[in-house]
């Protein structure tokens, strides 16, 4: 067999072998993307995964424990479904009433839902106002600003 | 609201007039014909290639990443090829390899060598 | 102004229309007077993006409000720089941006000296002002940059404070350079093919251009990350963020096809797919700005729905599609001729083998950042992968990519026998061996860890060897002092001797990379006044919380000291500063920075009895990316400098007859 051939071969298998590296990785590090309403609907069902799910903040509802560190508050979606969140860790910045936030985690008891991770993400009434004309890039820092807790 | 001031109308004039003046001139140029020229677009002869190869090989031995039977095995491959170039440039045109030619044409590329390295060393 | 201002796009447009069509028509009818007007079109619409450049500038500069676009990237107190930096802080000053820089390549290569007489030169304007069009349209149709309000404002919604700092500064500068650099190889390609020659002259030039544009793409991505550590107070400067990743698989293609190409220049092989490569990165670049102005990714971005994205995702299709058929309509030209793999311990199988890790690094991005959109359409929950999925498919790739950069070098072109390379092997690998027991000894635990340093130990004695058996082979066939022999060997050999400065300048990252993310160590703490918190060899004492004024900013800061094994090093401050114009207010770390490690302390929150909650940091070796940064800049500026065309690279040939 020509060389050619057989590099050919070498590289194709090389390639399976990468293909084969990312399924296996797919599944065990990857979560699911939820309403807020499906979540309350089925907590039972998604109990075990890992699941990010949006609401806006219920200003009134944070409790913020510094001897613990630990924050507790309500977050509600549109059509006033409530979720009941605890997060061991820091407020992000801007933390008001109606932010949109972004919580990774698990679901807890009934109606609780237990955040590794809470970000927020921009409600600035300056990009509210024309979307348009917004560049995404500006918000970079809002991801990345969120403590991500281990 | 729009500040159509003559400033500003001036500084358009210009930039209008100064690219289309630009993109005119060429035209009213005088035509030289389309053609290729490839003068920058070097293509170094076949015999400077091969003198950077054996070069190279060279090197390589030197540093050790070629066995002293790899070295030989190429060395001689390359350096039949300089000989089959050089010939064609010398204009000899012979089917089969004579022993004592091939021996002048080694000593040729030899000397090739040292005057291409000497080349290399002081450019 | 604004006349000007709008009157330079849309002239800009009509040029760029013209001098395409007039180059196109030239080169059909054989009229060299046509191509040189359409020359010096490209350089009046380098004049047309210049002057909208510095018409928005200006604007900026003089902060007149009744612009939308100063109005909302701006205000009045900001000073000079930020004001200026806000041309790339939104859409349109970007996208600006961005056609300035390409219309500035176009006309460097109109013009290049090098370049002069060589028959592609039309061709290759010709694919840049295509791109250029299209760059234009949107401007003076999709995301218009001056556009004037109906009400003077008093002032302006000022500027993100984010991106109020020097990195910023420079950051999206050298990330649109490399971008728009990606443009460049992508037209020699296209004009290659179109005239059906890949000469060597063309590779140089190629690889040139793309080393650039791999500079510019490096140092982006690296600034990026330090401003996102410095800035962002969470510690880390790497995210896998969609953003972050549109910039990164670019990257590793480029990468790739820079290490292929060498397999093509000497072996004439790989042709395709080195074309491949070039029309795959310049895509990449086109498919990131779809992915980060696009809105179709949920993350915290909170990209807005706006169509600009589409556009870019067309035109990508419309290039891919155009690279596609001149590539399948010259297919068999760049098939013939090819070259033949020797032997399996050669340079270009271990460049093969680097190849294939890269593209399928690259392929691993690709597949993370859009696996929400793909399962959501096959499945129809989204399913997100996170840094966790990255890491666990990266590290491995990289790790084992660092390993053949590490052997490159022991190996020859052409073949190399499997005892010479015994011989090479057999002290690089008892040293790291020797040096990953020794960090086992030393209480290294860490699997990962301990392979990377391994490898890395291995990378730099390899490159030392070769740079010491280069010189002692150099004497010997020139018998000059060391250092003479060192000199001579790099000037006469940049490209190679540049790129193993790059190595090195990577293995340094990695070792940064590998300290940072095993061994770095974070608590968090509540403290009362006059109390301490103890990290590692650290000791932080909080002393007090106090407030200051700057400007219309109000500043909050905690005063610590901090101890390190008992010797007192400072009083540091992290801060949570307040805006007066921005509704978020951002934290300031402190940061202590050493060779071995950094101390990052943020100032999280405070209570009304004066307690405040700080988390700390240690982060390893985080000085060794910055280093290796520096390094891999000079090695690919060293590659590049200077280099003479005439130099003539090896080639090649395979097994001959007269041998067989």
């Amino acid at each position: 067999m020509k060389k050619n051939t057989l590099v050919m071969v070498g590289g194709f298998v090389f390639a399976i072998a990468i293909v084969f590296l990312l399924m296996a990785a797919t599944p065990g590090s990857s979560g699911i993307e939820l309403k807020l309403k499906d979540l309350l609907e089925n907590q039972e069902k998604y109990k075990d995964d890992f699941v990010t799910v949006e609401g806006l903040l219920v200003e009134d509802s944070v409790k913020w424990n510094s001897q613990k560190i630990q924050l507790q508050f309500d977050v509600k979606d549109a059509e006033g479904n409530k979720l009941h969140v605890i997060f061991d860790g820091v407020k992000p910045d801007n933390f008001s009433e109606g932010v949109i936030v972004i919580l990774q985690g698990h679901t807890g008891k009934k109606n609780t839902f237990m955040a590794e991770s809470v970000k927020t993400r921009c409600p600035s009434k300056y990009e509210g106002q024309d979307m348009e004309n917004y560049d995404p890039e500006l918000h970079e820092d809002k991801l990345n600003q969120a403590p991500d807790k281990k | 609201m729009e500040d159509f001031s003559v400033v500003s109308m001036i500084f358009t004039a210009i930039l209008t007039l100064g690219c289309i003046f630009l993109v005119l001139v060429p035209l009213f140029g005088w035509d030289s014909y389309f053609t290729v020229k490839t003068s920058n677009s070097f293509s170094p002869n076949e015999k400077e290639v091969l003198m950077t190869t054996l070069n190279e090989i060279e090197f390589e031995y030197n540093m050790g990443k070629l066995s002293k039977k790899d070295y030989m095995e190429l060395k001689k491959q390359y350096e039949l090829q300089a000989a089959a170039v050089m010939k064609n440039e010398a204009g000899i045109v012979e089917t089969s390899f004579d022993q004592k030619l091939l021996d002048d044409v080694e000593k040729e590329i030899q000397q090739a060598m040292l005057q291409y390295k000497k080349n290399k060393g002081e450019s | 102004m604004y006349l000007v201002g709008n009157a330079s796009i849309y002239i800009g447009l009509i040029l760029a229309i013209y001098s395409t069509v007039i180059i196109m028509f030239g080169i059909i009818t054989k009229k060299q007077k046509l191509v040189d007007s359409g020359k010096a079109g490209v350089l009046a619409v380098f004049i047309c993006t210049l002057t909208a450049t510095g018409v928005m500038l200006y604007l900026l500069a003089t902060s007149q409000f009744q612009y939308e676009y100063v109005r909302d990237y701006t205000s009045s107190e900001l000073p000079l720089l930020y004001k200026l930096s806000a041309l790339w802080a939104g859409n349109s000053g970007s996208l600006l941006l961005w056609t300035f820089f390409l219309t500035m390549y176009t006309v460097m290569i109109a013009f290049s000296r090098k370049m002069k007489g060589n028959p592609m030169v039309p061709y290759i304007s010709a694919i840049l002002l295509t791109n250029s069009i299209f760059f234009f349209f949107i401007l003076g149709f999709v995301a218009k940059p001056f556009v004037l309000l109906d009400q003077i404002p008093v002032e302006g919604r000022g500027l993100n404070p984010m991106l109020q700092n020097p990195g910023m500064i420079v950051h999206p500068v050298t990330l649109y350079l490399g971008y728009v650099g990606l443009a460049v190889p992508f037209a020699f390609a296209m004009a290659a093919l179109i005239l059906k020659n890949m000469d060597d002259y063309w590779i140089k030039m190629t690889r040139r251009w793309t080393i650039i544009a791999w500079l510019f793409l490096s140092l982006g991505n690296i600034l990026g990350g330090q401003w996102a550590y410095v800035e962002l107070g969470w510690g880390g400067y790497w995210a896998w963020d969609p953003v972050e990743n549109a910039s990164f698989m670019p990257w590793l293609t480029t990468t790739a096809f820079l290490h292929s190409v060498m397999i093509q220049e000497r072996k004439n092989m790989l042709k395709v797919w080195n074309i491949s490569l070039i029309v795959i990165s310049y895509a990449l670049t086109l498919f990131g700005t779809f992915l980060v102005r696009s809105g179709v990714l949920t993350s915290v971005h909170a990209f807005a729905d706006s169509n600009l994205g589409m556009y870019f995702l067309l035109f990508m299709g419309v290039a891919v599609i155009g690279a596609l058929y001149v590539i399948m309509s010259r297919y068999n030209l760049i098939k013939r001729s090819a070259g033949e793999f020797q032997s399996f311990i050669s340079k270009e199988s271990s460049f093969l083998i680097n190849n294939l890790l890269l593209v399928g690094a690259a392929f691993a991005v690709f597949w993370g950042t859009i696996f929400p959109l793909v399962s959501e359409a096959v499945r129809g929950t989204k399913v997100t992968v996170g840094i966790p999925f990255f890491n666990k498919v990266e590290a491995p790739i990289l790790l084992s990519m660092m390993f053949v950069m590490a052997v490159c070098p022991l190996l020859a072109w052409q073949r190399s026998s499997m005892k010479n390379l015994q011989k090479n092997f057999l002290l690089p690998a008892f040293l790291s061996i020797a040096a990953m027991t020794l960090m086992v000894m030393m209480g290294l635990q860490k699997a990962w860890a301990v392979i990377g340093y391994g490898v890395i130990v291995f990378l730099f004695i390899t490159h030392y060897l070769e740079f010491y058996r280069g010189v002692r082979a150099r004497r010997k066939m020139t018998s000059e002092m060391p250092p003479v022999a060192l000199y001579r060997l790099m000037i006469k050999n940049r490209r190679r001797y540049g790129g193993y400065v790059v190595h090195i300048g990577i293995a340094f990252i990695a070792m940064g990379i590998i300290g940072s993310q095993n061994y770095d160590i974070e608590t968090m703490k509540t403290l009362k006044l006059g109390e301490s918190l103890d990290v590692e060899d650290y000791r932080i004492t909080y002393e007090g919380l106090d407030q200051r004024t700057e400007d219309i900013n109000d500043i909050v800061f905690a005063n610590l000291t901090v101890f390190k094994n008992g010797k007192r090093l400072g009083v540091y401050q992290p801060e949570k500063v307040f805006y007066g114009n921005w509704e978020e207010p951002s934290s300031e770390v402190a940061l202590i920075s050493s060779v071995a490690e950094d101390l990052y302390i943020v100032l999280s929150t405070w209570e009304e009895d004066g307690t405040a909650t700080f988390i700390v940091k240690v982060n390893p070796m985080m000085n060794w990316i910055w280093l290796g940064s520096i390094l891999l800049v000079i090695g690919s500026l060293f590659a590049v400098w200077n280099g003479k065309y005439q130099n003539i690279t090896p080639k090649y040939t395979g097994v001959t007859k007269e041998v067989a």
